[in-house]
């Protein structure tokens, strides 16, 4: 610490010209300021020029350890599972709205000269029993897959928090009558409540909506209800009921803005739980019904082809594999980064 | 005992919501079941003489409570599709679900509680990060695609079995557990994911604790702190995860029949979903679900005979 003023006065200029740049970053003179500004260096503390930084004043050794325990700390704050999450969804969310704008072939176009053609320049994941592109199915279906899991985990999220924020607010037998119907329809195992939805409404292009959304209540209901348990009699709510607010005013702008973070993750962790179960209800067939294409209706498609075109399969799978992955991590890492 | 008074009384309340969502959801939703089974184009004769066949003609409460005593006799009503009654169908395929669901517990308590184990011992290396990472593709995996990946690699590449073609115990027992550990890894693999993240994370718990530090400062032997202190108490803090799982389990194995062909409970499910089969599926749903809240059932009491402080803080 005690050469530091000296060095950063003969690099005062440089330093103030690009404070976010790595080339900076190895300026010795900022060498300790890590730790003063640790913000400051976030972005790029496992770049390059961050080691070399650190190496132009300690050890080598000493370099490793701390740039490894900086990474750790960065896996630990979930600030990893963030980006990792963060680059995945958006990647995908790219191609899947891309596909309103531009797919490289017509979704139901019919190539009879190269059917079932394996990967390659004109056909990116290959072509399927029909001739159609996979690739502009599959961002095209992915387009369907995210805007019924969306619209359900919305529409789940809503009735979750008005029967949970009720619930916990009113108590006593209300209470008492919303979590019992709550408890019979979790002890569905989940798709056996789409599946009946399903078979009693008429299968519609949408009915697999309301299916799930009936499926996911339940949890986000008990996650509102227990958070309003916990917030309802806390003092800051107390002292503005003396103020005279009303109980909405007390439910929406003092007991909600409290629950929401573990809400917002628990969302998108359901999220990547809605994306698993329509496709697997589309697989079976009673989720989004062709022509519509959906990873699910591919999947199944693939399944009776797979010895003779095993990359249908591989397309469709691995954009359902990578989405989860996607929504989980941001899930977790806002778990881990806020709670 | 009024712990267990307590957990049954609720069983009964459980179990009669169930049934009572069950048949409203099928009897009050679709308007006319009959007139929905046989399509709008069906000859009034038709749709009425199917009413009779259900007694969807008699006033609601006379047709649930029937259907409850029914349920209650051992009656369970006949398919339309099959004509068979459908405590019959379901017997002939419920040891085929049970079998699958046996191998899919054993696999996933055999690799998961020593996997979650071996990572929260190796806290803080590469090797946790590796475990946390394929924790993570594996909860992310959906079931049938791992599925249709492993028919494709093992069973059309390299002939570890062969795809479609079930075979069932009576014939073969030794082949039909070769056939049927495909369809139990598929849906073993989220199941046991999970189960290594939260055995790891009690673990870690466990070993923060008080007790452990007391044990090690005796020197106690490692291994001893770790299995005979730490996992016994991660392992009770995981069973009512076990109890979820088992509704898990079964929902995988609905679409995981399907991919396998298995002639079991969920491929006769989803058959009797996509042909209107009411009474069929109906009766399903509910045995299903009886089936899971009785096991979730089960396990709490287990729960409580193993850790008699859950009874105290309930």
């Amino acid at each position: 610490m005690s050469n530091k003023p000296q060095k950063t006065e003969s690099n005062k200029g440089k330093a103030a010209k690009a404070q976010a740049s790595s080339k900076t970053a190895s300026n010795k003179g900022k060498s300790a300021q890590p730790r003063l500004h640790p913000t400051a260096q976030e972005p790029n503390f496992i770049s390059e020029g961050m080691q070399r930084q650190v190496s132009a004043v300690s050890p080598e050794k000493k370099t490793k350890k701390q740039s490894a325990e900086d990474f750790r700390e960065f896996i630990r704050s979930g600030r990893l599972e963030l980006l990792i999450g963060c680059v995945l969804v958006a990647a995908i969310l790219l191609l899947s709205l891309g596909s309103i704008l531009y797919t490289p072939y017509d979704i139901n176009f019919m190539d009879i000269t190269s059917r079932m053609a394996p990967p390659s320049a004109h056909h990116l994941f290959g072509t399927d029993n029909m001739g159609r592109d996979i690739f502009s199915r599959a961002v095209t279906g992915g387009r369907f897959t995210l805007l019924v899991a969306v619209l359900t985990v919305l529409s789940s999220t809503l009735i979750g928090c008005v029967l949970g924020l009720f619930s916990g607010y009113a108590g006593g037998i209300i209470d008492e009558v919303i979590m019992r119907v709550i408890d019979a329809v979790s002890s569905f195992p989940g798709i056996l409540i789409a599946l009946i939805i399903v078979t009693v409404l008429d299968l519609g292009r949408f009915t697999i909506i309301i299916a799930l959304c009936i499926m996911f209540v339940p949890s986000f209901t008990r996650i509102v209800r227990t958070g309003t348990l916990q917030y309802k009699d806390a003092v800051f709510v107390r002292s503005s009921k003396v103020f005279g607010a009303s109980d909405l005013r007390l439910l929406l702008m003092h007991v909600f803005p409290n629950i929401f973070p573990l809400l917002l993750s628990s969302v998108i962790i359901g999220l990547s739980n809605a994306i698993l179960a329509e496709s697997g209800m589309s697989y079976l067939g009673l989720g989004i019904q062709p022509p519509t294409p959906s990873w699910g209706r591919m999947l199944y498609e693939a399944q009776s082809i797979i010895f003779k075109a095993p990359w249908y399969a591989i397309a469709p799978g691995l954009m359902i594999v990578f989405t989860i992955v996607g929504f989980n991590c941001i899930g977790e890492g806002i778990r881990k980064k806020y709670l | 005992m009024k712990y267990i008074s307590r957990k049954i009384l609720i069983l009964i309340i459980t179990i009669l919501f169930i049934t009572l969502l069950t048949f409203l959801a099928f009897h009050v939703l679709p308007g006319d079941p009959a007139q929905l089974i046989l399509g709008t184009e069906a000859s009034p004769e038709k749709v009425e003489a199917l009413r009779e066949q259900l007694g969807t003609n008699q006033p609601l409460l006379r047709q649930y409570t029937s259907w409850i005593s029914g349920f209650a006799r051992g009656d369970f009503g006949t398919s339309l599709k099959y004509q068979k009654p459908v405590a019959e169908l379901i017997a002939g395929r419920l040891p085929v679900t049970l079998l699958l669901g046996t191998m899919v517990i054993v696999l996933t308590l055999a690799v998961g509680i020593p996997l979650g184990v071996f990572a929260a011992r190796k806290q803080g290396t590469w090797i946790e990060q590796g475990v946390s990472l394929l924790t993570m593709l594996g909860v992310s995996v959906p079931g049938f695609f791992l599925s249709i990946l492993f028919m494709w690699i093992f069973g059309l590449v390299l002939h570890f079995f062969a795809p479609g073609r079930f075979i069932s115990w009576e014939s073969d027992p030794a082949g039909c557990l070769r056939f049927m550990i495909w369809p139990a890894l598929a849906i073993a693999v989220p199941q046991t994911a999970t189960l290594v993240k939260y055995i790891r994370t009690s673990m870690i718990d466990e070993l923060r604790s008080d007790y452990v530090r007391t044990a090690r400062g005796n020197g106690t032997p490692e291994n001893t702190v770790m299995y005979r202190h730490a996992l016994r108490n991660a392992i009770v803090s995981v069973v009512p995860l076990i109890g979820m799982m088992i509704g898990e389990i079964f929902s995988g194995s609905i679409i995981v029949e399907q991919v396998f062909a298995i002639p079991g409970i969920g491929r006769l499910l989803v058959s009797s979903v996509t042909s209107r089969d009411f009474p069929l599926t109906q009766t399903l749903v509910v045995y299903c679900a009886l089936i899971i809240v009785i096991t979730n059932f089960l396990v709490d009491i287990v729960i409580q005979l193993i850790d008699p402080r859950i009874r105290l803080t309930e």
